[in-house]
């Protein structure tokens, strides 16, 4: 607009030029403006997202970069490093960190920051996602007053995100392996940590346990603590017991406690327990009982039991020979429960071995360790003051040998048994071996004390063998480790039973009997059978079980080549008698380990055992043939399908899987070339279920090895599994229902092909199945 | 037309004075964030442009040093200087040539946001490494904006054309 409208106008004057107001403020400035408030904006959030700044000393600071490295707490950005220089004397980094804004409470006193590492050892990992993401600061927030310097933590807490709930010292002379991290159980349950192990200015261990919230109640004033061991094997009078606490435990042991006592109070914070260095010490929690001994061999301070009819009640805490009497004193503490041991007249007597020429006596502590029997006194009296006894012949002798049973036993090779090695009877010792000659065979012969009660469980069909000092038995699915008792566990031992059904009366049993070598030996009696193999390995005499559907129904009893050939002979349990009929069946199973598969697994760790396959009838026979296999076929299942499929060549080989949508439904059975050798046959057998799957229009392909496509944008390749990749694979597909023809039939043959069409990947027939 | 001459003088004052503010955020603010397995990384366009250098990418440096800083910072500097003179009858062949200059190189002011996106659809590599854009890159794009517009308001024409003011 160049002129006022209200200005006089004519054609020759055009009026005045009149300048407009020049700084009419333009509404463009809106821009500037909004540029202004934003840039302002941007460096007001800025600035209120920062919180303090404050510094943080360690002694090293791996994997941290100024700028880059993030303070993270409970896994939330809190704060970033922004400055890293060591201190004047180089002795420290200090590390400037600035806080956000929000986490402005982290500059309090008491909080505890330390770098986020990964941890690898064997005991525990931690930190994995620093392998990644690199190492990163963290934070536990304390509770003082706020400053800026900080000390960091040069190992991670225990806790790391709350504070810990309960913090309590256990104490001990010596804490052998136990260290930080290692759990503390209560009742099998992890409840807590130890989170540091030191020698306190007393110059006892301590460890600082750390109790997780939910369990601080159990923790009582009466608590007591043990030490759990890694793995402990623990031989008592009981047995070999062998404790692994846990996979956990088994690496770092642990600590458990438990209350045995009516609970007290709750544990208060840093207080103090007794670490007992095992379970029985920290369960004997009596007032103590003094016994004395004139010697004390064998005594172990802390470890040595008391037992109470063979069952340990108590331990002895402490043995010091005292000068003045001469004598060993012993502490002893016993567990709640057991306060008849602590009356008048109550005996303790220290077992120890004994080894002198009429024998051995208290054999088993060789292995348990000596121990101390207690047996109670006048009840309704207290005495805490004892004189022991050590162990003596006299007391520790076995029945005297009036009225036992006398029998004679004849070997007919080594023997291990000697005088004094025990005999069972199902389990039970029930006499020993009180002499061993030699017959005029030169072959050993004992002769046995039956004790008296027992002498009836003697029968005419009692059949005697010998039991190894430790027997290792491997089976399908087993290992069987058989200790019998402790002694036998040293010496062997001769154990009989009666063997078959027909038993005589007691009292007309003969005197003599064989010494068989085995129990499975001795339980063998029917008439011994031949088979002849073309290979007799791995097949041993007096080891090598005979099987009828997986059960051991006999032993091979001798193996004899002869004529390019083996000759095996066994005998049957009682009871299996028809597996000896003519045309009965034996194979000798061995493993096979293959690419396209293992078989005969169980023969691997079982060793190899012959399958005895039972004919229907017939007469009884002693000669068979037998076969080696490498797995039992499973009985041949009527119905099953076979087809026969020709290509030019395939590398598909013996049982290969034939899979209908990626479900094995058959196998190949035989391969072999055309009768005109122009094509490869492979018969393949379908699955009596999936028979109706295939069809005269079916299609089979070959699904062997790897296929590899590229496309555009994608790399495919497509494996089938390890077996089919080995020794080859096949598949089908069927057409739509219209076009799929009628069933196949048993020798339909069908063209394999290398690849599939595409369409056969896309029919969808309906069929039923057969149902099995 | 005198109004419409004021008018266009006072708006590409205006963006031009809006462009620097925000040209100050656009390269103390970092544009991009690179994760890379974890470790943030921010980026301003500076940090950017050493970063190309140090790994010894220096074509890509001094491509991006260019479309990144120069020429934004160029192109404000050239327009206040156009508004400065704006109404004076010296150097103005000079002066429309810078103005054509400014336009043709307007057509490569998006670059380096054209580079940041390609770089966040391309970096994101889960957990190993990521990309992300952060407010530096909202504000450059403004700057760029403000000066594309800023540089279409002011047309040659107001070069050549006697300021009233002055002529009165």
């Amino acid at each position: 607009m160049i002129s006022d409208p209200s200005a006089p106008q004519s054609p020759t004057d055009h009026g005045e030029v009149v300048p407009r107001r020049r700084f009419r403020i333009s509404p463009v400035w809106i821009f500037p403006l909004m540029a202004a408030l934003a840039a302002g904006w941007l460096l007001w959030t800025n600035w209120q997202a920062r919180g303090p700044e404050i510094t943080i000393e360690f002694d090293s600071a791996p994997g941290i970069q100024a700028n880059r490295t993030l303070l993270f707490y409970r896994g939330v950005k809190a704060g970033e490093v922004t400055g890293l220089a060591l201190s004047p004397d180089l002795g420290k980094v200090e590390m400037k960190v600035r806080l956000q804004a929000f986490a402005a409470d982290l500059s309090k006193a008491g909080t505890q920051f330390w770098i986020d590492q990964p941890v690898i050892s064997l005991e525990q990992t931690t930190g994995l996602e620093a392998l990644i993401q690199g190492n990163s600061l963290q934070a536990r927030m304390g509770a003082g007053p706020r400053q800026t310097r900080f000390e960091g933590l040069n190992n991670l807490p225990v806790t790391p995100l709350d504070a810990p709930s309960l913090v309590i010292r256990l104490r001990a002379e010596r804490i052998p392996f136990l260290g930080r991290d290692a759990p503390l159980y209560h009742r099998g349950v992890e409840v807590g940590k130890v989170e540091d192990k030191q020698i306190e200015a007393d110059g006892l261990a301590y460890l600082r346990v750390i109790v997780d919230e939910p369990y601080v109640h159990w923790v009582r004033k009466n608590s007591r603590f043990w030490i759990l061991p890694a793995t402990s094997i623990e031989a008592g009078p009981g047995g070999v017991k062998l404790d692994v606490a846990g996979l956990n435990a088994l690496v770092r042991g642990g600590i458990a406690f438990d209350t045995f006592e009516a609970a007290d109070i709750g544990a208060v914070d840093e207080a103090e327990f007794f670490l007992a260095p095992n379970e029985r010490s920290a369960r004997a929690s009596s007032l103590p009982l003094w016994v004395s001994f004139d010697d004390g061999r064998g005594l172990l301070a802390g470890q040595t039991p008391v037992t109470y009819l063979g069952l340990t009640v108590g331990i002895v805490e402490a043995a010091a020979p005292n000068a003045k009497t001469a004598r060993v004193e012993t502490r002893i503490r016993l567990e709640p429960g057991f306060e008849l041991l602590r009356t008048e007249g109550t005996q303790f007597t220290l077992v120890r071995p004994q080894f002198s020429l009429k024998g051995i006596a208290g054999l088993e502590t060789l292995i348990t360790g000596s121990y101390l029997a207690a047996e109670p006194g006048i009840p309704g009296t207290t005495a805490t003051q004892f004189v022991g006894r050590t162990l003596s012949d006299e007391e520790w002798n076995r029945t005297p040998a009036k009225e036992t049973r006398k029998v004679t036993l004849f070997a007919n090779g080594a023997s291990s048994a000697v005088v004094d090695t025990p005999v069972l009877y199902r389990g039970l010792t029930v006499g020993r071996v009180v002499a061993r000659t030699l017959t005029k065979e030169t072959y050993p012969q004992f002769t046995l004390e039956i004790r008296p009660e027992y002498a009836a469980t003697l029968q005419s069909n009692t059949r005697f063998w010998q039991v190894p000092a430790t027997a290792v038995q491997a089976g399908p699915g087993v290992l069987n480790v058989e200790m019998a008792n402790l002694q036998t566990l040293l010496r062997g031992g001769i154990a009989y039973d009666a063997v078959g059904e027909t038993r005589s009366p007691a009292g007309v049993t003969p005197d003599e009997f064989e010494l068989y070598a085995s129990e499975t030996r001795a339980r063998v009696n029917s008439a011994p059978i031949q088979i002849t193999f073309g290979n007799g390995q791995g097949l041993l005499a007096g080891q090598t079980q005979l099987r009828y559907l997986g059960v051991p129904v006999g032993l091979v009893t001798a193996v004899k080549p002869s004529k390019g050939e083996v000759i095996v002979t066994a005998q049957f349990e009682p009871g299996y008698e028809f597996l000896r009929h003519q045309g009965s069946n034996f194979a000798a199973v061995r493993p096979r380990v293959s690419l396209a598969g293992v078989t005969g697994l169980e023969a691997l760790v079982s060793g190899v055992y012959i399958e005895c396959v039972p004919s229907p009838g017939g007469e009884l026979a002693q000669h068979f043939k037998g076969e080696s296999i490498t797995q039992l076929e499973p009985p041949e299942k009527a119905g099953t399908l076979e087809v026969i499929l020709t290509a030019p060549s395939t590398r598909i080989s013996l049982n290969a899987p034939v899979y209908y949508r990626g479900l094995v439904v058959g196998k190949v059975g035989r391969k072999g070339l055309s009768p005109d050798g122009q094509s490869v046959e492979l018969m393949v057998e379908i699955e009596a279920a999936y028979t109706p799957l295939v069809r005269e229009n079916s299609k089979f392909w070959d699904v062997s090895g790897i296929h590899v496509s590229v496309g555009f944008l994608s790399l495919k390749v497509q494996a089938g599994s390890l077996e089919s990749m080995a020794i080859g694979g096949l598949a089908f597909a069927t057409p739509d229902n219209v076009a799929m023809g009628p069933p196949a039939r048993r020798g339909s043959r069908f063209e394999l092909n290398l690849n599939p069409r595409k369409e056969w990947l896309r029919w969808d027939p309906r069929i039923p199945l057969r149902s099995k | 037309m005198p109004r419409n001459e004021a008018w266009r003088w006072q708006a590409t004052a205006a963006l031009v004075l809006a462009g620097l503010i925000l040209y100050v955020p656009a390269n103390v603010l970092p544009v991009m964030t690179m994760t890379i397995t974890g470790q943030v990384q921010p980026l301003t366009i500076w940090g950017g442009v050493m970063e190309l250098y140090d790994t010894g990418l220096w074509p890509m440096a001094v491509i991006v040093f260019a479309a990144s800083m120069i020429v934004p910072f160029g192109k404000l500097a050239t327009l206040v200087i156009l508004l400065w003179t704006h109404g004076s009858e010296r150097y103005q062949r000079q002066r429309s040539a810078l103005l054509r200059l400014i336009h043709r190189v307007g057509s490569w002011s998006m670059v380096d946001i054209f580079l940041l996106s390609t770089l966040l659809a391309v970096g994101q590599l889960g957990a190993l490494a990521s990309v992300r854009a952060k407010p530096g890159a909202f504000y450059f794009a403004t700057v760029m904006i403000l000066t594309l517009v800023a540089a279409e308001i002011y047309k040659p024409r107001l070069i050549w054309q006697r300021s009233l003011s002055r002529s009165a």
